[in-house]
């Protein structure tokens, strides 16, 4: 699995659906490769930030 | 003596975050009116007691939803639908034609990136990610991330394949945490 692949994979939602075979791949290409190891982190961290999004749009207007 | 609920009052409190959703999702700026219109008319019809009580929340933003996602429906009704192929050019940018990374291109690691919630500013910048998607991954991203739509429901309102909807999910999240990095996290915003 290359980096484009992979990438492709994990920011689709993909993955999250796939066998597992396709799930050992993912690990094994995350485990040797840094740049794809540093996106996915970040990947991660996005879905919590898209969660405080979602709740700062839901915010009540506080002006009179 | 408890105060005599406002009404009014109440709806102008929520008119705007809702209208500020709404216009995410819905184009022109009428149809958002008319959505957050038709949900509070419906809060309106509800025992006072409860809206007092209880986080509305839940509540407007679950009836508010629906009232989107109907007029999504009804506006990309399968004859109309977005199912024309789109075609991911940000991927030339990030990788080598063998697959591999574009050095350089891999943002560096967030650090704490939960302390961020706490700005408004930060929230403008995710706003400014948001709205430069370009609009058939806009679509789907905010259907998935900002109303929680299922995949099923949004290919079905939008009358997208699964493989659509993968590009266009894969486009916006790789576009969006690009974008956070570049003007926020490790860039020019802060």
């Amino acid at each position: 699995m290359r980096c484009k692949e992979y990438i492709f994979r994990l920011t689709s939602g993909q993955l999250a659906e796939s066998g597992l075979g396709v799930k050992l791949a993912a690990r094994y290409h995350c485990l040797l490769c840094p740049r794809c190891r540093r996106f996915t982190r970040n990947n991660r961290q996005l879905d919590k930030l898209l969660d405080g999004y979602r709740q700062h749009l839901k915010q009540p207007d506080q002006q009179p | 003596m408890q105060a005599e609920f406002d009404l009014g009052r109440w709806a102008a409190q929520w008119r705007k975050p809702m209208l500020r959703f709404a216009r995410l999702h819905l184009q022109p700026d009428e149809e958002a009116e008319d959505a957050v219109q038709d949900t509070l008319l419906a809060a309106a019809a509800m025992d006072v007691s409860r809206l007092q009580q209880q986080d509305p929340r839940p509540y407007l933003f679950g009836v508010l939803r629906h009232k989107i996602t109907d007029r999504l429906r009804q506006k990309y009704r399968p004859e109309v639908s977005l199912s024309t192929g789109f075609e991911d050019d940000l991927d030339a940018t990030l990788f080598q034609a063998d697959g591999h990374w574009v050095p350089d291109m891999v943002p560096a690691v967030w650090v704490n990136p939960e302390v961020h919630l706490q700005s408004d500013q930060f929230f403008r910048v995710v706003d400014v990610c948001v709205n430069q998607l370009p609009a058939k991954p806009a679509r789907v991203f905010s259907m998935k991330e900002l109303l929680e739509c299922e995949a099923e429901e949004i290919c079905a309102t939008l009358g997208l394949t699964k493989t659509d909807y993968w590009q266009c999910m894969s486009r916006a999240r790789k576009q969006i945490q690009l974008c956070l990095d570049q003007k926020w996290f490790n860039g020019e915003g802060r």
